[in-house]
């Protein structure tokens, strides 16, 4: 089976997301492989995660309107004969999440650093527990 | 193999490429308002639509041919559902189509009085007026995808 963590970003709070739910360390943001790589999440594909103990793959997958993405993906499942078993979508929302999508589309050559990395960083250090919390119901 | 033509709200440009692609319009002439208000969806989806796959109907190779409405993803959003085929293993099966460079300043001016604002009666002339314009754009786009699909089968 397939999951796919989605939110606005999926190179923040749905990848902080899915590195938790493979009980890897999120303490430290810059140490997650693909945090805050705009160039990753501006191409649009799912971010492979990991795999976790049962042999489920893990993905992290940004998309601006959630709700509606979230829509397409399952419609999809549905239309290529696929089902649940195959592939469970969880979104992962946090406070902010529309400000961190934003400053996804800001350019490097603006200062990509402090947009990208910095500011997301400030605004998801206050949200781990909730992600967390979110995360453990989910298990 | 499923065909799936995405454009801003899934109201005009992918319902008219799959109208085309169907044989639900013919190519060989421009559309009136009768001929493009009979194609099913098209000026006629509200918000609760966008995302939603929704079937068109098969072409003669038994191709399933469906309409996405999906905002402002852009290509984005084509690489987002064959992501999703490819986790699903069923890649080959897919062929996501943005219909948003074929649509016209008519198209967007019409579609958004017509669907977002709800003026119907202002927007959807507009909207025809821009969907006839653009009407040889999509005609090019669909015989595009159908050699697409041909290769992939």
């Amino acid at each position: 089976m397939n999951i796919l963590f989605l939110g606005t970003s999926g190179v923040h709070q749905a990848l902080i997301a899915a590195n938790i739910y493979l009980k890897k360390p999120v303490t430290d943001f810059n140490s997650i492989p693909e945090f805050a790589n705009v160039a990753v999440e501006s191409s649009g594909f799912p971010i492979y995660v990991g795999e976790d103990k049962q042999g489920n793959q893990v993905y992290s997958l940004g998309a601006g309107d959630v709700e509606m993405a979230k829509k397409s993906i399952e419609d999809l499942r549905n239309v290529l004969g696929c089902s649940a078993n195959d592939l469970i979508v969880k979104p992962v929302s946090v406070k902010g999440e529309k400000m961190l999508a934003l400053l996804n589309h800001i350019p490097a050559s603006l200062g990509g650093h402090l947009w990208h990395k910095l500011i997301p960083a400030l605004i998801l250090k206050n949200q781990l527990k909730t992600i967390y919390r979110d995360i453990t119901q989910f298990v | 193999m499923k065909i799936i033509y995405h454009c801003y709200g899934g109201s005009h440009s992918s319902v008219m490429a799959a109208a085309l692609h169907l044989g639900l319009l013919p190519k060989d002439r421009i559309p009136n308002e009768t001929n493009l208000m009979a194609i099913p969806y098209f000026d006629k989806t509200t918000n609760a639509d966008f995302g939603s796959i929704r079937l068109m109907g098969k072409d003669e190779y038994n191709n399933e041919v469906y309409v996405l409405g999906k905002k402002n993803g852009g290509d984005r959003y084509s690489n987002l559902l064959r992501g999703i085929a490819q986790i699903l293993g069923e890649e080959e099966q897919l062929l996501a189509v943005n219909c948003m460079n074929r649509v016209n300043m008519f198209m967007k001016l019409g579609g958004f009085s017509s669907r977002k604002m709800g003026l119907v009666s202002l927007g959807r002339p507009v909207v025809i007026q821009g969907s006839r314009k653009a009407f040889l754009e999509l005609v090019n786009l669909v015989e595009i995808t159908r050699l697409r699909a041909m290769h992939m089968v």
